[in-house]
C-alpha cells in the first residue's frame, strides 16, 4: 500500500549571515545543514517519531511537512501527490488534512482569542461556518479532549487555562477539519509529568477513533517508545537508524542509538546499565565532520568513518542503520 | 549510610503575600540530610521545592518571608544568624546550583574571574592562587581545557559547559552541602547522562551530602539515597529512593509513578492524574490532594497525619495506600 506521507531526498539548508569579515574577504556563504538528505515513509494509522537532540533536525523536517518552511531540496508526497509542485487552492485544500500541535501551549494560543475564536479559526476559514453552527461543533470538540462540559469552557480565554487544558485546546483545533496526519512537535515536554500521561493518552484515543496518523517528534525516549509504531533517529540532519520501533528499542544497532537509550535514566534503581558514554557535544551543522557526522564522538570509531559517508542499508526487514561497524 | 545530620529542616513555612491573599509556598515541611547523603526533593511544578532550597539559602526573593520553623545547619539555625554571618554560610558551607546558569552568571565577567571571585573571598587567597585552584576545579568537573574556559565568557559555552562550570563554581570552597536545583533539565540526554555520571563521581569521590530538587524520578533514582515527595507545598512522602520506587503508599506518588512512560519496559497504559494542583492562596481544607485523589473521602476534609508506615518511612495521608505500586 501507499504510504500516506513520503519524504525524499530531503534537505533544508539556512543561509548564514555573512559578516563584516567574510565580506571584506568575499568568503562564499556559509550554511547551517538542518536536514541533510533524509527519506521517511509514514503509513496510514501509524505513529512514527522523529528522535533526537537538539539541533538534530527534526523539527525543521515537522515544519517543512507542514509547508511552514520551504525544503531546499527533495519532494513530500502526500497521498502520492507532491505538495510543493500543487497549485496554491489545492495545497490550501490539502492543510485541511494536515495539522500540527506545537510544544508550547503558552506561545500556540492567542491570548487575545477566545477558545470558541480559537478552535473555530479554522471551522470558518475552510468550511465557512459561523455563529450558532460553529458555536456548537466547537463545544463538541472541546468534550472529545477532556474539556467538558464544551460549554463551560467555549467563551474563556487562553490565561484561565493550566498547561494541560492549554494543549487540549490546541488539539482540539488541530483535529477541528478531521485532517488525516498530525505533527505533533514535542507535544508534552512543557508539562508535568502527571500531566503529561494524559495528554498522551488522549492522543492515543483521538488516533483510535479518528483513524489518524502521527509524526510525533520528541526527545524523551520514554515518551517515544510509548506512542511509536516505527522511529527514525536523527543526528545533525541525518537519519542513523529507523525501523519498528520495538526493533530498536530491544535491538539499536547504530553507536548512537544505543548510548541514547542508555543515557535516559531510569526509575528502576536496581537495572545494572552499561552506559555508552559520548564524549564531547554535538558538533556544529555548519561544518558537520566529514564521513560519517558521528565519528567525532563515536567510542567505536574506524578509519574507515572519518572519510566515508556510510549509507542507510537494512539490517533486517525494515530496520535500516546508517554505521559502517554494520555494514 | 547513618552519619551525623548535616542539615535538619523542621517545620520550615515559606510564605508570599501577593495582592489576592498568602500564597503558602512551602507550608511546614520537615527533613533531615546527613553526612555522606544524597537527598532528592521532588515534585512538579509548583509544588514549593525550588522555594524550600532557596528558603536553606536564605534567598527567598521579595515579597516571599520565612515565616517559621528551623533549618539547623550542624545544629546551628540559620534563620538566626545576622546577614553578614549568614554570607559566610553561602558558597562556603552551603553551595548552591542553578537550573539554569545563562541567568546565574554574570554574562560580561570571565568565567574565571567569577569563580575565583567566591575563592578570594571565603578562602583569602591571593587571586594568582585562586586561579590556580579554578583551573583545578574546572578540570575536576571534567572540563577538558580548562584554561580556555576559564578565559571565556558564559555565552561562548555550550549549556552543558556551563551547566559543569557552574558545578566547578558551587565546589570550589569544598561546601559541606550542595544544593542542585534541577541540574539537568535544561540539557539534552547524552549531556544530561555525562553530567549524572560525573555528579555519581564526584559524590563517591568527595563524599560530599547533597540535596537535588528536581521534577524527574529518573534523575532523582540515579542520584539519591532517600527523597522526600513534595505537593502543594507539603512532603507527602518521605523514605528511601527504593521504598518510593518499589513500594509507594502515598497516593499521589503511585499517580506520579504510574505517569512515567519507562525506556526500559513495552507499552503499558499510563494513568496519569486528572486535574490540578490546588491554588495556594486557598488550598482545599485537609489534605491538598484529596480532591484529585481517588481514595478521598470525608475524613480527608480534615488535616492528614504523617504516619510511619514502616522505619523510615512517612506518608501525609488518612488512608496510606497497601502494597502500592
Amino acid at each position: 500500500m501507499q504510504p500516506l506521507v513520503e519524504v525524499k531526498g530531503l534537505k533544508k539548508y539556512y543561509p548564514v549571515e555573512k559578516s563584516w569579515i567574510d565580506k571584506l574577504l568575499s568568503r562564499e556563504r556559509r550554511w547551517v545543514r538542518a536536514v541533510d538528505s533524509i527519506d521517511l515513509e509514514i503509513e496510514r494509522g501509524e505513529t512514527f517519531s522523529l528522535v533526537g537532540e537538539s539541533g538534530s533536525g527534526k523539527t525543521t523536517t515537522g515544519l517543512v511537512l507542514m509547508q511552514l518552511v520551504e525544503p531546499t531540496e527533495g519532494e513530500i508526497l502526500f497521498e502520492g501527490r507532491d505538495i510543493f509542485s500543487l497549485r496554491e487552492e489545492e495545497r490550501r485544500r490539502l492543510r485541511r488534512d494536515m495539522q500540527m500541535v506545537f510544544q508550547n501551549p503558552y506561545a500556540s494560543l492567542n491570548p487575545r482569542m477566545t477558545v470558541e475564536e480559537i478552535v473555530g479559526e479554522p471551522l470558518t476559514i475552510h468550511l465557512g461556518l459561523k455563529g450558532e453552527e460553529r458555536r456548537r461543533r466547537v463545544i463538541e470538540l472541546l468534550d472529545i479532549v477532556g474539556l467538558n462540559p464544551g460549554k463551560y469552557y467555549v467563551d474563556r480565554y487562553p490565561h484561565e487555562f493550566s498547561g494541560g487544558q492549554r494543549q487540549r485546546i490546541a488539539i482540539a483545533r488541530a483535529i477541528a477539519l478531521r485532517p488525516k496526519f498530525i505533527v505533533a512537535d514535542e507535544p508534552v515536554s512543557s508539562l508535568d509529568v502527571s500531566i503529561q500521561a494524559t495528554i498522551l493518552n488522549l492522543l492515543q484515543e483521538l488516533k483510535r477513533e479518528f483513524k489518524l496518523t502521527y509524526l510525533l517528534i520528541a526527545h524523551n525516549l520514554a515518551v517515544v517508545r510509548y506512542m511509536s509504531d516505527k522511529l527514525a533517529i536523527m543526528y545533525l540532519g541525518k537519519i542513523m537508524e529507523k525501523g519498528v520501533s520495538e526493533e530498536i528499542f530491544q535491538n539499536p544497532q547504530h553507536p548512537y542509538t544505543k548510548a541514547l537509550i542508555s543515557a535516559f535514566p531510569d526509575i528502576n534503581p536496581d537495572v545494572k546499565r552499561d552506559r555508552v558514554l559520548l564524549r564531547g557535544e554535538i558538533p556544529s551543522p555548519i561544518a558537520p565532520p566529514p564521513g560519517c557526522r558521528f565519528h567525532t564522538r563515536c567510542p567505536f570509531r574506524l578509519e574507515i568513518c572519518e572519510r566515508d559517508e556510510p549509507k542507510l542499508v537494512e539490517v533486517e526487514d525494515g530496520h535500516l542503520v546508517a554505521c559502517h561497524m554494520v555494514e | 549510610m547513618g552519619g551525623e545530620p548535616i542539615l535538619e529542616v523542621r517545620d520550615l513555612r515559606t510564605y508570599f503575600p501577593t495582592m489576592r491573599g498568602t500564597v503558602k509556598a512551602v507550608d511546614g515541611i520537615s527533613f533531615t540530610v546527613l553526612e555522606g547523603e544524597t537527598v532528592g526533593l521532588v515534585g512538579e511544578s509548583g509544588c514549593g521545592k525550588s522555594t524550600a532550597a532557596l528558603s536553606i539559602m536564605r534567598l527567598v526573593p521579595a515579597p516571599g518571608r520565612i515565616v517559621g520553623g528551623e533549618i539547623l545547619l550542624r545544629g546551628r539555625d540559620l534563620l538566626k544568624l545576622s546577614e553578614a554571618e549568614m554570607r559566610g554560610v553561602r558558597g562556603a558551607r552551603i553551595a548552591m546550583s542553578f537550573q539554569d546558569p545563562m541567568t546565574f552568571f554574570n554574562p560580561v565577567m570571565r568565567i574565571g574571574d567569577q569563580i575565583a571571585e567566591g575563592i578570594i573571598r571565603h578562602q583569602r587567597l591571593s587571586r594568582r592562587e585562586a586561579w590556580e585552584k579554578v583551573i583545578s576545579t574546572l578540570e575536576v568537573v571534567g572540563i577538558p581545557s580548562p584554561r580556555d574556559v576559564a578565559m571565556s565568557y558564559p555565552h561562548q559555552l555550550s549549556g552543558g559547559m556551563r551547566q559543569r562550570a557552574m558545578m566547578a563554581m558551587a565546589l570550589s570552597c569544598h561546601p559541606e552541602l550542595m544544593i542542585a536545583d534541577e541540574p539537568t533539565t535544561a540539557l539534552d540526554v547524552i549531556i544530561q547522562a555525562q553530567l549524572l555520571e560525573l555528579m555519581k563521581d564526584l559524590k563517591r569521590e568527595l563524599g560530599m551530602s547533597s540535596l537535588i530538587i528536581s521534577h524527574d524520578l529518573g534523575v532523582i533514582a540515579e542520584l539519591c539515597e532517600r527523597v522526600a515527595v513534595m505537593y502543594a507545598g507539603k512532603i507527602v512522602e518521605y523514605s528511601d529512593i527504593r521504598r518510593i520506587l518499589g513500594g509507594p503508599r502515598h497516593p499521589y506518588t503511585i499517580g506520579l509513578l504510574e505517569s512515567i512512560p519507562r525506556v526500559g519496559f513495552k507499552k503499558e497504559r499510563l494513568i496519569g492524574i486528572e486535574g490540578s494542583v490546588p491554588d495556594l492562596i486557598e488550598p482545599p481544607p485537609g489534605c491538598r490532594f484529596s480532591p484529585r485523589c481517588k481514595y478521598a473521602d470525608e475524613k480527608c476534609k480534615e488535616d492528614p497525619p504523617l504516619i510511619e508506615v514502616e522505619e523510615g518511612h512517612y506518608v501525609l495521608c488518612h488512608h496510606p495506600v497497601m502494597g502500592g505500586g
